[in-house]
C-alpha cells in the first residue's frame, strides 16, 4: 500500500482580474471578471512507506499546491488522493495526527513563549505518552545539540535555531509522514548541513515517509534518492535523483592554473568562462574530459588543476527548462 | 478536553509575559472605575434616583458590568480568524488536530482567566481607597445565575465572533460585520448603559436576544436589582442561543472552509 497516492489529481483556482488604475477598479465593481488558473493537473504520484522524495520546480510550477492538496488545507477541484488511506481534505483527527507539515517560512512555534511551551502544547494536542513524549524530546534536542534554546522565548531565537524547534515541534508524536517546504530557506552552511544531517536520521531510525519541496538542489541531492520534477503544474520527471542530475550535468568545470605566463587556447567543444595569462576556467563536456586534460597536462607546465561539477545553478536551470544534455 | 486545557494555559502564560502591559492594565482598570465613580457622583448630584437605581446601586452596576464585560474578548476572534483566513496562516489550524472553534474559544478564556482576576484586585483596591460600596445581592440563587451566566455568554460571544470570522472564507472582506456587530452588540449587552433606561417594547425585544444576557443580566442578578425568575428565563434563553451559535458557527465553518486556497503559504 502506498502513503501517498494520487491519481489524475488537477486543482483549478478562480481568480479576480481587473484593468489598471481608477478606472479599471471603478469597472471591475459592477462587471467582475475571473480567470481559472490550473495549478496542478492531472497529478499521478505513489509514495511508498518510508521513502524520503524530493519535489523540485520552478516557482508557480505547483508544488506547494500539491502539497497543500496532501495536507489537506485545500480540496482538490478533480481526481484521486488518498494519503495513508484518507482522503485529506475530510480533516478528520485520526488523519492529522498522523502526519506534521513544517514551511520554512510559517512558523508553528509561539513567540512570545519558549520553545518548551510549545512542546507541551504539541504534547496534549498528538495526546503522545509522557513517555514517547520524554524520549522523543530528549533524542531530538541531542541530536541538534539544541538545550541551550529550550527554555528561550522564542522571539529571541536565530533563524536556524528555531527552523530546529520547528522540525522538533514537528516530530514530537513519530509522525509517518512528514511534509517539508524549504526546511532550509535562509540558513547558513553549517545550519543547513545540520537539518539535513538530522532529517536522514529521522527517515532512516523512525522509517518515515518525507516529501521535500526545496530550491536548494543540494539538500534534495544529499537526502532523496528518488525525485519529482514539477513544472507548469504536471509532472515532468520521476525517478532517480542521481540520474536526474547524470542526465542534466552535462559538463565539467576546470580550472588550471599555470606554472608561468601562458597563451591557453581554449580546447574545442569546451566553453571559457574566466582567462589570465595564470589562470583558465572552461567547462568541457563530460566525455571529452580524460582527452581534454590529457592534452593540457601534456602542453602547459601546471601548478595546479582542479575539476568540478557544473554550478548547481545551472543544472537546476537546465531541469526547470528540460534541456536534456545527454 | 486536555488539549484545550493547555490552550487555556498557554494563552494564561501569554498575558504574563510582558511586566509592564501587566502593570498597565491594573492601572487602566482601576482609571476605568474611578472615572465611572467620578461620572455617576456628578449625575446623581442632588437626586435620589436616576432611572429608578440610587447611586451605590448604579455604580454596583458598573463596577460589575464593567469587570464582565472587561473578559470578554471575543471580538478578538473575528479579527483573528478574518486575518489569518486572508494571510493564509489559518493553515495551521487546518492541519492541527484541534478544533478551531476550540482553540479559539479557549485561548479567550485564558485571556479572560487573567483579566477577571485583575478586574477583582483592581475592584477590591477601589472599594477600599475610594470608599466605594459594590453592594451585591444576598441571594445565593442570583448570585448562582450569574455565576453560569458569564461563561455561557463568554461561550456564545466566542462561537458568534468565530462565526462571523469564518465568513472570510466566502466574502474575503469582512470589515463591514465587525463594524455593525461591534455597534449592536455594545448597546444590546448593556455595557453602554443600563438597559433598564430604555422604553419597555424595546427591552421586551431584547430579552429574547442573547446579547442583553452577556452582561447586563448577570450583572443586574449579581448586584440584587433582578427577579430571580427574570435571570431563570435569561438563562434559559442564553443556553438555547449558546447552543444553536455553537452549532452554527461549526457547520458555517465546515461547510465554507473548502473554499480556502491557502493563498499566501
Amino acid at each position: 500500500m502506498y502513503v501517498i497516492h494520487t491519481k489524475g489529481l488537477t486543482k483549478s483556482y478562480r481568480r479576480f482580474e481587473k484593468e489598471e488604475g481608477l478606472r479599471g477598479s471603478i469597472r471591475s465593481l459592477f462587471h467582475r471578471q475571473f480567470v481559472v488558473k490550473t495549478a496542478v493537473r492531472d497529478f499521478d504520484l505513489q509514495v511508498k512507506e518510508g521513502e524520503f522524495v524530493g519535489l523540485i520546480g520552478p516557482n508557480g510550477a505547483g508544488k506547494t499546491t500539491l502539497v497543500k492538496m496532501l495536507t489537506g488545507i485545500i480540496a482538490p477541484t478533480s481526481g484521486e488522493i488518498a494519503v495513508l488511506g484518507y482522503y485529506p481534505n475530510k480533516l478528520e483527527n485520526a488523519f492529522k495526527k498522523q502526519y506534521a507539515v513544517v514551511m520554512g517560512q510559517k512558523s508553528q512555534l509561539i513567540f512570545d513563549l519558549t520553545a518548551a511551551d510549545t512542546f507541551l502544547l504539541f504534547k496534549e494536542m498528538y495526546e503522545i505518552p509522557k513517555e514517547v513524549y520524554r524520549r522523543n524530546l530528549e533524542l531530538f534536542i541531542d541530536l541538534f545539540g539544541a538545550r541551550e534554546y529550550l527554555n528561550m522565548q522564542v522571539r529571541t531565537l536565530s533563524l536556524g535555531e528555531r527552523m530546529k524547534m520547528e522540525l522538533v515541534t514537528a516530530l514530537l508524536h513519530n509522525p509517518k509522514v512528514l511534509f517539508l517546504d524549504e526546511p532550509t530557506i535562509g540558513l547558513d552552511a553549517p545550519a543547513q548541513r545540520q537539518i539535513r544531517a538530522f532529517l536522514k536520521e529521522v527517515n532512516q531510525r523512525n522509517g518515515t515517509t518525507i516529501l521535500l519541496t526545496s530550491h536548494y538542489m543540494e539538500d534534495v541531492r544529499s537526502l532523496c534518492p528518488r525525485s519529482v520534477v514539477v513544472g507548469q503544474g504536471q509532472k515532468v520527471y520521476d525517478g532517480s535523483t542521481e540520474a536526474l542530475f547524470n542526465a542534466y550535468q552535462t559538463h565539467k568545470k576546470i580550472t588550471v592554473l599555470f606554472a608561468g605566463e601562458s597563451h591557453f587556447a581554449v580546447p574545442v567543444g569546451c566553453t571559457m568562462i574566466e582567462q589570465s595569462p595564470h589562470k583558465a576556467v572552461f567547462t568541457v563536456p563530460k566525455e571529452q574530459g580524460g582527452a581534454v586534460l590529457e592534452r593540457i597536462m601534456g602542453e602547459y607546465p601546471l601548478n595546479d588543476i582542479s575539476i568540478e561539477e557544473e554550478d548547481m545553478g545551472v543544472i537546476v536551470e537546465k531541469i526547470y527548462q528540460g534541456e536534456t544534455g545527454a | 478536553m486536555r488539549k484545550y486545557l493547555e490552550v487555556f494555559r498557554l494563552s494564561f502564560k501569554m498575558q504574563i509575559v510582558w511586566r509592564f502591559d501587566v502593570a498597565m492594565t491594573m492601572v487602566a482598570t482601576v482609571a476605568r472605575i474611578v472615572a465611572a465613580w467620578v461620572l455617576w457622583q456628578a449625575i446623581f448630584a442632588g437626586k435620589e434616583l436616576v432611572g429608578g437605581f440610587t447611586v451605590g446601586a448604579m455604580l454596583s452596576y458598573y463596577v460589575v458590568c464593567s469587570i464582565v464585560s472587561s473578559i470578554d474578548f471575543s471580538h478578538k476572534i473575528s479579527g483573528e480568524v478574518c486575518w489569518l483566513i486572508r494571510d493564509g496562516r489559518f493553515s495551521g489550524h487546518m492541519v492541527a488536530p484541534m478544533n478551531p472553534l476550540g482553540f479559539f474559544g479557549s485561548m479567550q478564556a485564558g485571556e479572560s482567566a487573567f483579566h477577571l482576576g485583575f478586574s477583582l484586585i483592581a475592584a477590591a483596591i477601589c472599594a477600599v481607597a475610594f470608599g466605594m460600596r459594590v453592594a451585591l445581592s444576598a441571594d445565593i440563587l442570583q448570585i448562582l445565575l450569574a455565576a453560569a451566566m458569564i461563561p455561557l455568554g463568554l461561550a456564545f460571544m466566542a462561537g458568534y465572533h468565530f462565526w462571523i470570522g469564518t465568513l472570510t472564507f466566502k466574502f474575503l472582506d469582512i470589515d463591514f460585520f465587525l463594524h455593525v456587530q461591534g455597534n449592536v452588540i455594545a448597546f444590546a449587552t448593556g455595557a453602554l448603559i443600563p438597559l433598564a433606561l430604555l422604553p419597555q417594547g424595546l427591552l421586551q425585544v431584547l430579552r429574547l436576544l442573547p446579547f442583553t444576557h452577556v452582561v447586563y443580566t448577570p450583572a443586574m442578578l449579581l448586584t440584587g436589582q433582578m427577579a430571580t425568575g427574570e435571570g431563570l428565563f435569561g438563562l434559559g434563553v442564553l443556553a438555547m442561543w449558546t447552543a444553536a451559535m455553537l452549532a452554527i458557527a461549526q457547520r458555517t465553518y465546515g461547510r465554507l472552509r473548502v473554499k480556502y486556497d491557502g493563498v499566501g503559504i
